[in-house]
This record gives C-alpha cells, structure tokens and sequence, in this order.
C-alpha cells in the first residue's frame, strides 16, 4: 500500500512539473538591443535593430509606404524595453513627439509584429495599427497604455 | 515620467528668468513626451529638453564661474531641467530667439505658448493642455 501511494506521488509530481514548468528562455539575438537605443549596433557588423533581415522584411511588408518613410524620420527614440516576451521599440519625430510618434512591437517568441503610429496635427488626430498576424488587441494591456500615453490619450 | 513628476521636478530645478514652469513643462512634453532617456539618433539631443552638445557648451560659456554641465549628464532629468532652461534665456537673449535657436524655426513655440496658456487656466486637465502640442 505504501509503495502505492509512494508512486502515485511520484507520479503527481512529475505531472505537476510538466504542467507548471516555466517556458523556456527566450534565445533571440533582438535581446541585445534591451536597455540599449533601436540605432544602437550592439552585434558586431550586424546593423541597428530596425535593419536585422527579419523585422525588416516584415515591416517592409507590413508598412505603406508614406508609414516607412515616416517611421524613417523618427530620429528621436527611447531605449528598447523588454514587456513579458515583447521587445518595444518608441521613436517619434524631433521637436513633436508627442505629436508624430511610432512603437513598434516584437514577439520573442513568434514572428508576430506590430507597428502603431499616432499623429496629430492642427485638423484632427490619427491612431493606426499594422500587425503580420494579429490585431492590436492582442497586446499586451500594458504595451498599449504606454503607447496612449505617450501622445497623452491618457494622461502621462 | 509622469506628468506630476516632471511639474515638481520643473518647479525645483527653472533657472529661466524668462519662461515659466508651464512653458518648460509643455515644451519638455512636446521635445520627449516625458522621457528622459530619450536621445537623437542623428544628433547629439539628449533627455527631456533635447539638449545638444552646443547647447551645454553655449551654457558653460555664458554661465557664472562655478556653473557647469558636461553634455554626458544630460540624461540626468534634474542637469538636463537646470541646463535647458539656462539655455532657453541665452536662446531668447543672446541668440536668435527660441523658435530658431532651440526649435525648428518660425512657429515652434506657438503649440507651447498655447498649452502654457492653458496649463495656467485649468490645471486640473492638463491633459487638454498637452494635447495643444500637434505638427
């Protein structure tokens, strides 16, 4: 009886560390640019964030053209963050951040990306999202409260 | 930052005899949005008022003996508020003004006169204010 109960809690404990194991870490290149600018080139001969081959390709296709060109004159920028599994990239436009401002959104651990620009001018306002395989509402919550308050769509 | 941070940390550190808290305070919000990491990738605009090396050296010249900034600590949010608003007198005073000598020229400081403006008259929603800031 005692040899039972032994294995079936051994048994439960095996099963409980395959359910509760941690996902393993996140092996990416991108990493290196975490705390450091998206012009930064930590990898040697291996170009700034925005050039790796992959997230280049994908916001090549991802963005309309007058977006690329947009996001290529946001030479303002902030430290790329890590959220979760999500590298976040801030830029906006010198001397109107608020006003013409980009994040872009990386998943670690897919290939999924997101881009969202905001702008405001003088007539009105704009907010659009590009995302390769989900909407913006896939997001991490906090992810899009600090994109919202970094235009002030809620307070800062 | 928060916008609450960035009041008192606006209030504590204005050198300007000429611009108000709630200048610099929109004009912080319009050059970085509240960060002060933020840098120019093509430039030398460091931390919440953008500062360039030729600012920080314009300020160290003109400044009294014993002021001094070196443009490394421009990421520092209480150097960058004392050197930037340092800056925006010798800009007003001795340069060509802001709009053209901290700005992008003509028209620069119209969104933030008009969120200063309004930051005095109603600053529970300040959030309106800042919005004044647009392309």
């Amino acid at each position: 009886m005692n040899a039972l109960r032994t294995a079936l809690v051994a048994v439960t404990l095996c099963l409980g560390a395959t359910v509760f194991a941690a996902e393993p870490d996140i092996d990416s290149p991108l990493l290196s640019w975490v705390g450091k600018f998206p012009s930064d080139t930590p990898i040697a001969n291996g170009g700034t964030l925005l050039q790796q081959a992959g997230l280049r390709k994908t916001l090549k296709t991802l963005l309309p053209a007058p977006e690329a060109k947009r996001l290529g004159e946001f030479d303002t920028e902030a430290p790329v963050r890590r959220v979760d599994d999500y590298l976040v990239v801030d830029k906006c436009r010198p001397h109107a951040c608020p006003a013409d401002t980009a994040t872009i959104v990386i998943d670690l651990r897919s290939d999924r990306v997101w881009a969202g620009f905001f702008t405001r001018s003088a007539t009105g306002m704009a907010t659009r999202w590009y995302g390769n395989r989900d909407d913006w509402n896939a997001l991490p919550p906090a992810i899009v409260t600090d994109f919202l308050k970094r235009h002030g769509s809620i307070a800062p | 930052m928060t916008y609450e941070e960035i009041v008192k940390l606006v209030a504590e550190n204005n050198q300007s005899k000429e611009f108000s808290n709630e200048f610099v305070t929109c004009l912080i919000w319009k050059e970085t949005s509240f960060e002060p990491s933020e840098k120019n990738s093509k430039s030398s605009a460091t931390g919440l008022m953008q500062l360039t090396k030729g600012a920080v050296e314009m300020v160290n010249r003109c400044s009294p003996k014993g002021v001094h900034f070196e443009h490394s600590e421009m990421t520092d949010a209480v150097k960058n508020v004392q050197c930037g608003t340092l800056y925006l007198d010798i800009a007003k005073n001795k340069l060509g003004g802001v709009d053209t000598s901290y700005g992008t020229g003509p028209g620069y400081s119209r969104g933030i006169v008009t969120c200063e403006s309004c930051l005095k008259s109603d600053v529970v929603h300040y959030q309106a204010a800042l919005q004044k800031i647009h392309n």
